[in-house]
């Protein structure tokens, strides 16, 4: 069980700004605050040892590169079958995020083809390499982002 | 987009905060190309997010749901997708093609009450005929780290 971290409502109006933009100036986080960037720096480099911040993303266009199709792709299957599976998912180069659920499917996989008829394919090689009851394709069409929805509640010290 | 554009982007890719005068150095650029190169591609669309990533475990959250919704009949995506906006932690939407379901919706979820509450929210939309739910333990937000290795 991960630890909580406790923050305050600085920190909280810390992380909704660098949440928004990774790239806002400590300057302008620093009046809003009504501290010193100093100050601002400091709690960020603490939020950054404490695990809170762990790192950073880039969401970019993926279209220009010839990554036209976003697609999630839902697995039922065994037990017994992940590994194998998962190996297959690992090795093809436009999987992002592939994670174990509980619910409808059991293994939710993200990625990003260049064209479905390789969607289409990885359906087929995992078919054919391991018994997977069903696999269902989502492709995404239109994905908005509403980031700042996300409660970052300050736990009082 | 060009080479260049490509090797900024790259950059960002591997520490989203670094400052410009840094990328600059890398790639042998002057930290004004950095900047112009970077708001133009914010303007045209070709950045679309620079964000940090933050461990929602840390902060009291189990996972994130996924949320494939079943639209009425008759009902609009954007009458579903207006009211889905309004429900708290709920960070993503997309409309879907194929599959399963109308949309998917990404929502950070603190416990089980969360869920059964952001469920029962759903399903009181008047456009939701029926949800579905993923629920996954991994807790970064909004991605894991390893989201950019397509750059690489």
């Amino acid at each position: 069980m991960t630890n909580i971290i406790r923050i305050d409502e600085i920190d909280s109006k810390i992380l909704g700004a660098l949440i928004k933009d990774a790239r806002t100036k400590i300057t302008e986080i620093a009046k809003s605050c009504g501290l010193s960037s100093t100050a601002i720096v400091n709690r960020i480099k603490r939020l950054k040892n404490e695990g809170v911040i762990e790192g950073s993303v880039l969401f970019w266009d993926m279209s220009v590169l010839g990554f036209l199709y976003p697609a999630s792709i839902g697995l039922n299957l065994d037990s017994s079958q992940y590994p194998r599976v998962i190996k297959i998912i690992e090795e093809q180069t436009n999987v992002i995020i592939l994670s174990q659920s509980i619910g409808k499917h059991d293994l939710t996989v993200f990625l990003i083809a260049k064209n479905l008829l390789d969607i289409d394919k990885l359906k087929q090689l995992i078919a054919s390499r391991a018994w997977v009851r069903k696999i269902s394709i989502n492709l995404w069409t239109t994905p908005h982002f509403h980031f700042g929805n996300v409660e970052i509640k300050a736990h009082r010290a | 987009m060009d080479e260049l554009d490509q090797q900024i982007l790259e950059e960002l890719a591997e520490d989203a905060q670094e400052s410009f005068l840094g990328i600059a150095k890398k790639i042998g650029v002057s930290p004004k190309t950095v900047q112009t190169r970077y708001a133009r591609m914010k303007r045209e669309g070709v950045i679309l997010h620079c964000g940090i990533i933050v461990s929602l475990s840390k902060l009291g959250y189990q996972g994130k749901a996924y949320l494939l919704i079943k639209l009425v009949e008759g009902k609009t995506r954007e009458e579903a997708i207006v009211a889905l906006k309004q429900i708290q932690n709920v960070f993503l939407i997309t409309e879907i093609m194929g599959g399963d379901c109308d949309l998917l919706a990404l929502a950070a979820i603190r416990d089980y009450k969360s869920i059964l509450k952001l469920i029962f929210e759903i399903k009181e939309l008047p456009s939701v005929a029926q949800v579905d739910v993923n629920f996954t333990n991994d807790t970064s937000f909004p991605v894991d780290k390893t989201f950019n290795s397509l750059l690489r």
